[in-house]
């Protein structure tokens, strides 16, 4: 009786070994992710760790609604709602080729803690239209003011996100950016937010002030 | 029996407590809010028609605090001109002070201010986009300015190639009687020039002059003043905001404070009286 105790638990031991030693894989053919942006490669990969948990902010379950409201699947209609994947595909395709941004669109001061390699600082509240800076962001963003009105034929294609599903700041971005006249079919909405990434243990990116 | 009570008690005390620190309106604002209203609705006229005149040597007054500045404004100073003018001056070779727009407004207006600004950075770095672009109006400034031509040369020149649409001019230079303001323009590159050089800037002097009106009113036992402004030929809302606070880039203030009868910053009317906000 012990001996087969004995047997049955090394036997559970050596089929368990296997399991922590797997690779935590990003899908079943991709490890990781390199992505070249502007000269600069970011990589992209999980937290190896199997045992890893979240602690902190984003652990956290439950936010008083109002102001935290849980976001509809969609933002807007024609606007693309995306998952981690398509995030990745989408820095690796659009915005590595210049004609697309991953934009960030919580407040400076928890882009800082950080965010999405990748990604550009926009806050949601620049964008509303009594910022006397708005224009100039759509400027930059590549819209060409003509005849009163805005052009965005050559503006860059914006994938938004924010801290999670419970975090209203990249629809109300998305908002303004309609509001402003952007085309619904240059916006992606990656409605999982930094959250629905870190849970995922993927790459984080603390931004380093340049 | 006896816990249910100290319950029943506790409950009614933290009722009570947070019926009382409920934050109460600002009756105060609200009053200044209304006083504003009233009064400006008044639309008697002065009587006197200004002529568009100060010189460029004489930057003008910032007027004694008056009205309380109306709630929900957008943040004051714009960047349309100040731009038009840092881009002239770089043109010219000249340095610029500062780009940034002067140290006022609300702790709210100086964070989105400095938030835009970063992202702005952040944007252009990625994009390669330049952090200016020269507009047609800068660059014809900048050409008849080099070439020393006269001011009214250049009125002739800018109004000629405004009505041609060849460029584009900021709404708030554009006067009751539909041309371009020259003069606010050459004088706010003048101003800047002189603060970039390094030279102090000529004393201000006190609000004056035609058009201007100053009212007290009593109410309550203290006594508000306001300021109005009657519009002449000649005049933009440019120069009105260089008139009183010095700075055309200031347009903006006067602008939100008369929305209920400007439609659009180049649609002053002579003869329309404006309420002037201080700042």
């Amino acid at each position: 009786m012990l001996r087969r105790f004995g047997l049955s638990f090394v036997f559970t031991s050596i089929a368990t070994l296997p399991v922590t030693a797997q690779d935590v894989r990003i899908t079943q053919d991709m490890l990781t992710r390199s992505i070249t942006l502007n000269g600069a490669e970011i990589v992209i990969d999980r937290i190896q760790d199997g045992e890893h948990q979240l602690s902190g902010d984003f652990a956290r379950t439950s936010r008083a609604c109002p102001p935290f409201f849980i976001t509809p699947m969609t933002a807007a209609p024609g606007v693309t709602t995306i998952g981690e994947l398509e995030v990745m595909d989408f820095l690796e395709t659009q915005v590595a080729a210049g004609t697309a941004l991953l934009l960030d669109s919580r407040l400076p001061e928890f882009f800082g803690k950080g965010s999405i390699p990748g990604s550009l600082n926009l806050p949601f509240a620049t964008l509303d239209s009594a910022n006397p800076y708005r224009d100039d962001i759509l400027i930059a963003l590549g819209a060409t003011a003509s005849g009163g009105g805005w052009d965005f034929s050559s503006a860059k294609t914006l994938a938004l996100f924010g801290n999670g599903a419970w975090c209203d700041q990249s629809s109300r971005a998305i908002q303004h950016l309609l509001g402003a006249g952007y085309p619904a079919e240059k916006l992606l909405y990656y409605r999982g937010g930094v959250q629905s990434w870190l849970q995922l243990g993927l790459t984080h990116h603390i931004p380093t002030g340049g | 029996m006896f816990r249910t009570l100290v319950l029943a008690a506790a409950f009614f005390g933290i009722t009570l407590a947070l019926i009382l620190l409920q934050p109460t309106p600002d009756l105060h604002s609200a009053e200044h809010e209304h006083t504003v209203t009233r009064t400006s609705t008044d639309t008697s006229l002065n009587g006197t028609i200004p002529a568009a005149s100060f010189a460029t040597s004489q930057p003008v007054p910032t007027p004694t605090p008056t009205v309380a500045a109306p709630a929900n404004r957008r943040p004051s100073g714009d960047t349309e001109l100040r731009a038009m003018t840092h881009g002239v001056l770089s043109g010219l070779g000249i340095a610029p002070a500062s780009l940034d727009v002067a140290d006022d407004g609300t702790e709210a207006e100086a964070a989105l201010r400095d938030m835009s600004l970063s992202a702005l950075d952040g944007l252009r770095k990625v994009t390669g986009q330049p952090a200016s672009v020269e507009t047609p109006l800068q660059r014809l400034i900048v050409q008849a300015l080099r070439a020393g031509q006269t001011d009214s040369y250049i009125d002739t020149l800018l109004n000629e190639a405004a009505s041609m649409g060849e460029i584009a001019v900021p709404r708030a230079l554009i006067t009751a009687d539909g041309r371009v303001d020259t003069h606010v323009i050459l004088s706010s590159i003048v101003a800047q020039a002189t603060k970039a050089s390094g030279q102090p800037e000529a004393a201000l002097a006190a609000p004056g002059g035609a058009g201007v009106e100053v009212r007290t009113v009593q109410r309550a036992g203290e006594s508000v003043q306001y300021n109005f402004y009657t519009v002449g030929p000649g005049d933009s809302l440019g120069a009105i905001a260089a008139k009183f606070y010095g700075d055309a880039a200031r347009y903006n203030n006067i602008f939100e404070a008369n929305r209920t009868r400007l439609s659009s910053p180049d649609k002053l009317r002579v003869g329309q009286r404006l309420v002037i906000p201080t700042i």
